[in-house]
């Protein structure tokens, strides 16, 4: 899969290497069913982070950092090994920020966002035992890792999945099918509106055709007009002329006023 | 400048008169050199002044403009710069105007507190404030402390005269010594002399503008007298003598033997070639540009407004026909990256065009997701819209999808991120292809409008005339009837 290439690139990173650990990272919830007399608490909740295969984290993770709300003690809770998980009591629920640090420094933390969930969606009274649970699935990519984070990882082969609280597989096939879903349907609306848009472009041509020979007729019989009176050609003959449409009549007109404006009619 | 004077000039009426709006006389000035200068004037009569009681007033007006205009005060312990108000008038007002101290506005009070304070208590009470703290009590202005410099009446020589005559002049003691330092400005230029033979062989006109030798002389003399001094030369070339020169005829003569000189000789100095029609054409173009009236300098820059306009206007349209032929090519694009799946021969062709694709979509993409060099990434962090995209459109994104059932921010596994991001990429066309084709519809719609109002103008005419024609067919009937009616009768 990778190729030890030290020479070129980056000096001590595995060119052309990508490792995905798949993670899942959320929390649970219980309900004590009543608030507490002491602090109001009125729940227990873990937050975690754990791989999604069963494997030996604490060969590539050095630590995990979670960030809680400021009204905790102590608000920055390290883990320096698995269980990487923070069980605390509360009240409210608000965004952690989870950070998970590699055993390679030179590899960049990595920074998750949950939003700690409490309260079950739709609101359900609170019944004391009652699990809620919010969790995600997110991988971490190591695109051209370092020789040592390389080896580390390559340590922690993954055994059998860990057991979940969503079917991830399952889930992962059934958002594929939605999306596949939504884009056909949104492919043909391209399409449509594709043939519309050329649709409204062709009748807008003909209308601008169509309005510049108007334009150019009410400009012709103008000018006609024009000529006409300062040639003393009789007017009833005139309209007759122009009813029939006869080439020669046209022609003659546009002799005249190419000669006088400089312009023919076809040009316009 | 006029204005400045007449401001100054009634600043100073006002002041002389009525002190009290002299408030209202700064205020009008918005010049900020003529607001400079007031102060200057200002200052100078407040330490020639009688009006004691009055000048306290003056001075905060002038503490105000000073802080609008951001001037250090002249008078404040933080810059002991010599005015004439502390040389001239410094017994006179120190004794007789005690406000004028107490008026200063102490370093650090905001400027509209202290005219309230100056206000609305009355001078008495604040004067009685101060006087007893003493502490915003002005320093007297600081002189130079060193000893003061001899001066001396000495003669001295100019060396740039030559007639030796010795003149006096105030020199400091120390100084007299020293050359006369205005001599280095009398700077002779080197104007070149020619023999008669250098003339026969090199200096013969042949440029067809007839210049002769006595004439050249003549240009040459002039040349040595007023140092190359050429609008005098030309002021005194003598015309009756010889053929009417322009300034640029002369300048193109000079030069031209000048350079012809220095090529004979091999002398090694500098070369200037004079371009007497680009002159004369610039010199036009300047009269031409200082000879312009009022209304033509109004109606040139009206010009320009009106030419920035349309050039904004057309790069406008420009942008908004890029993006639609982008939108189109895009669109086209997209079909062609599903080829039409079957047999091995289409299949090489297909491979081809994904070759060509791959390169021109990087172009022609909507959506640029971040591309990630080497280290540790989410995979999540791909499936964020970039920024760029805009709050407006990302909402409008996250609303089709949820018509979709689909959440902002599905499952990241590879497969899912990469269909994903081209089903955004898709979504957001169709929503750019969506507001293309309303607009396409509305102009199509203002077009059939247009078309229908002139059709509809036309058919009146034509009403008109055909309505015309049977009014005299019917006319033509009736006479004929009557006719025939007179007939029978």
């Amino acid at each position: 899969m990778a190729e030890l290439a030290s020479s070129d690139g980056q000096p001590g990173r595995v060119k052309g290497a990508t490792v995905i650990k798949p993670i899942i990272y959320g929390n649970i919830a219980q309900s004590f069913g009543k608030k507490r007399e002491e602090d109001n608490h009125t729940h227990e909740w873990t937050v975690f982070v754990r791989p999604y295969k069963d494997e030996d984290v604490s060969q590539w993770v050095k630590k995990v950092q979670f960030k809680l709300h400021d009204s905790y003690t102590d608000p920055v809770r390290v883990l320096t090994s698995a269980p990487f998980e923070v069980v605390e009591t509360g009240w409210g629920e608000f965004e952690i920020v989870i950070k998970i640090f590699f055993t390679d420094p030179t590899e960049k933390p990595v920074t998750l966002y949950h939003a700690l969930k409490l309260f079950a969606t739709p609101p359900v009274t609170l019944t004391p035992g009652k699990r809620v649970f919010s969790e995600h699935y997110d991988e971490i990519v190591f695109t051209d890792p370092t020789h040592f984070m390389y080896s580390c990882l390559m340590n922690a082969t993954p055994q059998q999945s860990l057991k979940h609280e969503v079917d991830y597989i399952a889930h992962e096939k059934e958002t594929m099918t939605l999306i596949t879903n939504a884009a056909k349907k949104v492919e043909e609306e391209i399409a449509d509106k594709k043939k519309l848009i050329q649709n409204h472009k062709e009748t807008k041509e003909q209308y601008v055709s169509e309005i510049a020979k108007l334009e150019c007729e009410a400009f012709f019989d103008k000018c006609l007009g024009l000529y006409m009176s300062m040639l003393k050609f009789p007017s009833s003959k005139l309209r007759s002329y122009k009813r029939s449409r006869q080439p020669e009549f046209f022609n003659m007109f546009n002799v005249v006023i190419e000669m006088n404006v400089g312009q023919s009619y076809n040009s316009y | 400048m006029h204005q400045l004077k007449f401001a100054l000039a009634s600043a100073a009426k006002i002041l002389i008169r009525n002190p009290e709006d002299v408030a209202s006389a700064t205020h009008q000035l918005s010049d900020t050199r003529q607001l400079t200068r007031t102060i200057a004037l200002f200052e100078w009569l407040l330490a020639d002044s009688q009006h004691s009681t009055c000048s306290a007033k003056i001075n905060t007006v002038m503490a105000d403009v000073r802080e609008i205009l951001e001037i250090n005060d002249p008078t404040s312990n933080e810059s002991p710069t010599v005015t004439k108000e502390a040389i001239i008038g410094s017994n006179k007002t120190k004794k007789t105007s005690k406000p004028q101290a107490i008026a200063k506005r102490p370093e650090g009070m905001n400027r509209e507190v202290f005219a309230l304070l100056n206000f609305e208590k009355g001078q008495q009470n604040v004067e009685d404030m101060s006087t007893t703290s003493g502490g915003y009590k002005q320093v007297k202005a600081k002189l130079g402390r060193s000893r003061a410099r001899r001066w001396c009446w000495a003669p001295f020589s100019n060396p740039a005269r030559t007639d030796g005559a010795s003149l006096h002049h105030w020199r400091r003691a120390a100084d007299v010594a020293k050359p006369y330092a205005f001599s280095k400005f009398n700077i002779q230029p080197k104007v070149f002399t020619y023999t008669p033979e250098e003339y026969e062989q090199y200096l013969h006109d042949d440029t067809g503008s007839n210049w002769t030798r006595e004439e050249t002389d003549h240009l040459f003399s002039l040349c040595r007298t007023f140092h190359l001094q050429f609008v005098v030369i030309y002021d005194r070339f003598d015309s009756a003598r010889f053929p009417n020169r322009t300034m640029e005829d002369l300048i193109e003569r000079y030069y031209d033997i000048r350079n012809r000189l220095i090529k004979a000789r091999g002398l090694d100095e500098k070369i200037f070639i004079f371009d007497a029609a680009h002159e004369a054409s610039r010199k036009s173009q300047l009269e031409k540009l200082y000879n312009r009236t009022s209304e033509e300098v109004k109606e040139e820059e009206m010009l320009m407004v009106e030419l920035k306009a349309i050039e904004a206007q057309r790069k406008e349209r420009v942008k908004g026909q890029e993006g639609l032929v982008r939108l189109m090519t895009a669109n086209e694009k997209k079909e062609a990256k599903h080829p039409p799946s079957g047999r091995k021969s289409a299949k090489k062709k297909s491979l081809k065009k994904k070759g060509d694709h791959n390169q021109s979509s990087t172009d022609t993409a909507i959506i640029k997701f971040p591309e990630k060099s080497s280290g540790v990434w989410l995979r999540s962090s791909r499936m964020k819209l970039p920024l760029s995209i805009g709050q407006k459109k990302t909402k409008a994104v996250e609303q089709f999808l949820s018509e979709y059932d689909l959440p902002p921010a599905p499952m990241p596994t590879e497969e899912i991120c990469q269909a994903f991001n081209d089903l955004r990429e898709k979504i957001l066309l169709l929503l750019n292809l969506r507001q293309l084709a309303d607009n396409c519809e509305y102009e199509a719609q203002t077009l059939k409008h247009k078309l229908e109002a002139i059709n509809r103008s036309r058919e009146v005419l034509q009403l008109k005339s055909d309505f015309c024609h049977i009014y005299v067919h019917i006319r033509r009937c009736r006479i004929s009837i009557l006719k025939f009616s007179i007939k029978t009768l």
